[in-house]
Order: C-alpha cells, then structure tokens, then sequence
C-alpha cells in the first residue's frame, strides 16, 4: 500500500517489458514481414497475406499470451496466499486433471460417441470440454474437502492431490485405448499451444479469464490477513470458508478458460508469484498485479521463442516455459539465498 | 516348453528360418504388417493383433495384444501364438524380451527408406511365411503399381507444393516433415513437402502461408470430425495458401499417412490425380 520505489520501479519495467513484447509477438515470427509492410497493415493499405499474419494469426495469439500469463500468474498468486503453501498452483485444486481428462476423452472417444454433432459444435467441443472438465473436477474437490466439517487449506491440499491423482489413472485408462494418431494429438496438447486460428474462441476466454482475474483481485485484503492464519483471519472478520470457496471457484474459471484455448502451460502459475515476491517482499496489494504483469512477459516471451526457435515447426509452449524458467527460477532462489 | 527345446537349439544351430512349417498361429503387431499378412493369404492364421490393425475389417473381430510399442507380455502368450510379427516400432524392448525368453518367435519388420518401405516388409513376412513365391508376386504387382505411379509423376508439369496434416483442430496443424511416411507418399506422387523439419510435428500458421503449399493433404478422421474439408480449408492460415484461395485438397486415410502398406499405392494414385490437377492450372 505505501508506495515504496522498488514497487513504482518493477511495475514502470515490467510494464515496459511488456510493451516491447508484445511489439515482438506482432512484428517478430517466422513469416518475415518488413516494417514497412506491417505499417501498411496497421494503416489499412497492406496486402491480403500481410493482413491476415497480423491481424488474424499473430493478433489473437499475442492477446491470448498475455491474458493466459497474467491469470494464470494471478491464480497461483491467490492459490499461494489462500493455502499459505508455497507449492501451490492451479493444478493442485484439479483444474488442470479435470480439463484434460475431458480433453482426453473427447480425443480418444469423441469420434466414437459425438455422431451426428452440428459442425459448428464440433470445433467448440474441445475447449467446451476442457473448461467444464477443469470446473466440475475443482467443484468435486471443494465438496469433498468440505466434508466431514474442517475446510482446512491442509485438507484442500491433500483432496486435490487426490482427485489428480484418480483423473490421472483415468487419463492414463483413456491414453491406453488411443489410436497412434490420438495419441499425438493428446501428446502435444498437453503441452500447450498458443496457436489459435479463430478470433472468436480466443475473445470468449479472453472476457472470462479477465473477468475472474479482476475478481481476483478485489481479494487482496482477505488474502494478507489471511497470512496471519486462518483462525486470526476469522477473528478479523473474514468469513475464510466462504473466502476459500470463491477464491477456489474464480480461479478455476480463469485457469480453466486458458486451458481450454491454450492446454495447460506449466510453471507460470507456480514461478511468476515467486519471483514478484522475490523482488518485491510485499502484500497482496502488490503481489498480484505485478505477478500478472509478469505471466505475461513470461508466457509472451516463450511464446516468442517457440515461435521462432525451429520454423516452420513449432514447439509446444509449455516445453519452453519449463526449460527456461525451472532453471532461472532455481538460480533466482540460490542466489536469493546466499544473502 | 522342454519338450520343444531341442527343436530350437537345432534351430539355432542350424541358423535357418524355423518358422516355415511350425507357424500356424500369428499375433500382429502393426496395421501395415497385418494388412500384409492378408495380402499373403493366411489371414486365418492370424489370431490376434495390435489396436493399430484395423484393415481388413475383419481383424476387428480379433483379441487385441494392445498398442503396437506398448504390447503385453503375458496378453501375447495368452493368444497361443507362436510367433509374433511386428513392426519396427513394437515394444517395449523387455517385453520383447520376455517373449524370446519364454519360447516365442520375435520378428521385427523393417521401417525401410522411401518406396523400399513396401517390399522390405512384405520380405520379412515372406521368409517367415516361407512364401518366397507369393512375397515376389507381391513385390513385383507394387513394383508395377509403383512404375505407373512415377511415370505419371514425371510428366506432371511441374512438382506441386504439398502440406500433409496429419490432425488438426484449431491450433497448429500437426504436419508430416522430413523422413515420415507422410513425406514418401508425397515424394513418389512427386509433390515437394513443404514441411522442412524432421518427423510429425505442430507447424507455425505463419510457416504454412510462407510455405505457400499448392494442395492440402489431410486425414478423414479429421474432415468428418471438424464436419468437413471446408471447415480446414477455412482457416485463415490455409486459406491465404494458394491451395487455399483454388480450394486443392486430397483426403485420405490417417493410416495410410502413416504406414507404407499394400494400399499405399492407391493413396499415391489418388495424391497424384489431385497433384495433375494443380499442376495444369
């Protein structure tokens, strides 16, 4: 809350950071555009394939980056603080097992038992799964947590562990009746991709995941009194069962509708809230933006890579995020460490 | 077991092929091997097969050993079978293994290179069989097959540009690069891949309107899902191609994209129909 000069500083250099990439997610890919030829894109005068690179290809997936990186950042934020368990991030409440075993399924049984589906449902059925998969798993979690009375963080942890680890027997089931060709198409999906040809999908989760984002971040009060402990927060007024409950809920909506488009993309939600708190040492009213501000550079920047690296293949985004953060992220908390 | 010991170490003495008179009972592991099983008559010899068989249809009937990398040890010995053909893929290796160790005939099918992929395999299969006789009349109705197919591609008047998606959805399309079977079918029609990069992988949007592919190749499991071959030809990375904008497209069955078996040659026909088309206009 008091606006200390490092805080001012990271948000003007992340913010900056951020600008500059998205203005390479638009002018850097392996489509080589000259300047020129994307400003007479901008300015309405560029030709047919210019303006389709740009604005239908390059566009939406440098929107989608971003927003996917700052909620995704964002949840594990608030997942860290509600639980008070630094290992926490989407996956551990079963958003991620629920969107891809509903993924998996629709993979490897969708051609057998979606006979006769309009066309147009067709291509929204895989996001449309992934989502509800990620919400209904969340949601089983939540009501078996909540059983037996105590809704304590400790018991969150070990139900969604849990929960995980049943839809991933099932997934494992489903993976085993793949065909060779599902079996690549579920292989690369759980890797992520940011790849997306339709403005339309990419705009629905867009306003889903900012809107729980935005939510999100209306918690950054109950969220630091809950740093003191749960019974001290319920002693401060926080109705910390309900807190829980909406928090769990409103994250599973925002990572939930980035799985959807993009599969899941590991380590952001987890390192992003990390490394804000290994720079900037502060509450929540802090903690969250500036987490945000960094998922996107994060998930911009390794989309950038993987764009780039090996054209005109693509590597799966979350190949990148893993290989490039685990590692920096490691010599973060070594270095962080030894002062 | 015991009793059939001294038969094998006289075997592999002898260092010959033992399959000849004993084999009367195949497990399969392979759509392609399956299929070429069949072709060599003695499709009722085979008494179970991988989940990636499922050509002829009648193997549908059959037990299952499983995913052709990830077969069972005691699920192939419970089919009875004595020997077991796959393709150079089958595994795991210890399975593979165990399966020696306990008695049954292991034969791995080569991948091979390019159009040699056919008559690599339908010569193992032969030796196995003992059926040198009907493996050449196998090889050599290919071979014809394969003559046509060349002269055609030869004449066309000039070697499209062909991007072969595997499976597709909304993200990047999953394309056959260098050295798939997907880039040999294309390269005997005499198509020129446009996907530089080694093996089956995700190509960038960007990629495929730079890469400018004259015809799109694509699987049909994937039209009928997505409900159509408009649906792809619509996406706004293939339609700023020129396969896009003339609306040039083969479908064709993903195991064909992924095996060379005895109906490639039929795939390379109606690829190269498609590639004269192109190629005029």
């Amino acid at each position: 809350m008091r606006a200390d000069g490092r805080v001012i500083l990271s948000y003007c250099l992340l913010s900056l950071l951020l600008l500059l990439a998205a203005f390479l997610a638009l002018t850097v890919g392996p489509a080589k555009l000259s300047f020129s030829d994307l400003w007479r894109s901008a300015t309405g005068a560029g030709s047919q394939v210019t303006d389709t690179i740009l604005f239908n290809i390059r566009a939406p997936r440098m929107v989608l980056g971003a927003i996917v990186g700052a909620s995704l950042a964002i949840s594990g934020a608030c997942l860290q603080g509600l639980l008070r368990n630094p290992l926490a991030d989407p996956g551990l409440i079963g958003i991620t097992a629920g969107a891809s075993l509903a993924v998996v399924f629709v993979i490897v049984l969708g051609d057998m038992v979606l006979v006769g589906v309009p066309a147009f449902l067709m291509q929204a059925i895989l996001p449309m799964a992934a989502f509800l998969g990620g919400l209904a798993v969340t949601l089983v979690v939540l009501l078996a947590a909540s059983l037996g009375g105590s809704f304590s963080a400790g018991r969150l942890i070990l139900v969604g562990v849990a929960i995980t680890a049943i839809a991933s027997a099932m997934i494992g089931i489903m993976v085993y009746m793949s065909t060779d060709q599902q079996l690549r198409e579920l292989t690369f999906w759980t890797m992520g991709s940011l790849a997306k040809s339709n403005w339309n999908t990419v705009l629905i989760a867009c306003a889903a995941m900012t809107l729980a984002s935005l939510a999100l971040l209306s918690f950054r009060r109950e969220l630091d009194i809950l740093q003191l402990g749960e019974r001290a927060a319920f002693h401060s007024g926080v109705n910390v069962r309900r807190v829980k409950i909406q928090i769990c809920a409103l994250v599973a909506v925002a990572v939930g509708a980035g799985v959807s488009v993009a599969g899941p993309i590991g380590f952001v939600g987890l390192v992003a809230p990390h490394m804000t708190r290994l720079i900037v040492r502060a509450s929540h009213w802090v903690v969250l933006p500036i987490s945000a501000l960094l998922g996107a550079n994060i998930v911009l920047l390794a989309d950038l890579f993987v764009r780039n690296a090996i054209p005109p293949a693509e590597i799966p985004i979350g190949i990148a995020t893993a290989t490039l953060g685990g590692p920096f992220f490691l010599w973060l908390l070594l270095r962080k460490s030894r002062l | 077991m015991i009793k059939k010991l001294p038969a094998t170490l006289l075997a592999i003495a002898l260092a010959l092929p033992v399959y000849a008179e004993s084999v009367s009972k195949i497990a399969s592991a392979g759509g392609d091997i399956t299929e070429i099983l069949f072709e060599f008559g003695v499709g009722e010899k085979v008494v179970a097969v991988d989940s990636t068989s499922i050509f002829p249809e009648t193997v549908n009937d059959l037990p299952s050993i499983g995913y052709v990398r990830e077969l069972s040890a005691e699920g192939v010995l419970a089919t009875g079978a004595d020997i077991l053909i796959g393709s150079y893929d089958m595994g795991p290796p210890a399975v593979m293994d165990n399966l020696k160790a306990a008695g049954l005939d292991v034969v791995f099918a080569p991948n091979g290179q390019g159009a040699s992929r056919f008559a690599d395999k339908v010569n193992i299969v032969a030796s196995v069989l003992d059926m040198p006789g009907r493996g050449e009349e196998l090889i050599a109705a290919y071979e014809a097959e394969l003559l046509t197919i060349k002269t055609r591609a030869a004449a066309l008047e000039r070697s499209p540009r062909v991007l072969l998606v595997l499976s597709v959805r909304d993200g990047s399309p999953i394309a056959a690069g260098q050295d798939t079977t997907g880039n040999d079918i294309i390269d005997i029609a005499g198509g020129q891949n446009v996907a530089t990069f080694d093996g089956w992988k995700p190509m960038n949007s960007e990629a495929i309107i730079t890469a400018a592919p004259d015809i799109i190749v694509m699987s049909t499991l994937h039209v009928e899902r997505l409900g159509g071959a408009d649906v792809i030809m619509a996406r706004e990375d293939i339609a700023a191609t020129p396969a896009g904008q003339n609306q040039s497209y083969v479908i064709l069955s993903p195991q064909l994209m992924l095996q060379f078996g005895p109906r490639s040659p039929e795939a390379m026909n109606d690829l190269i129909s498609a590639f004269e088309t192109v190629s005029q206009g």
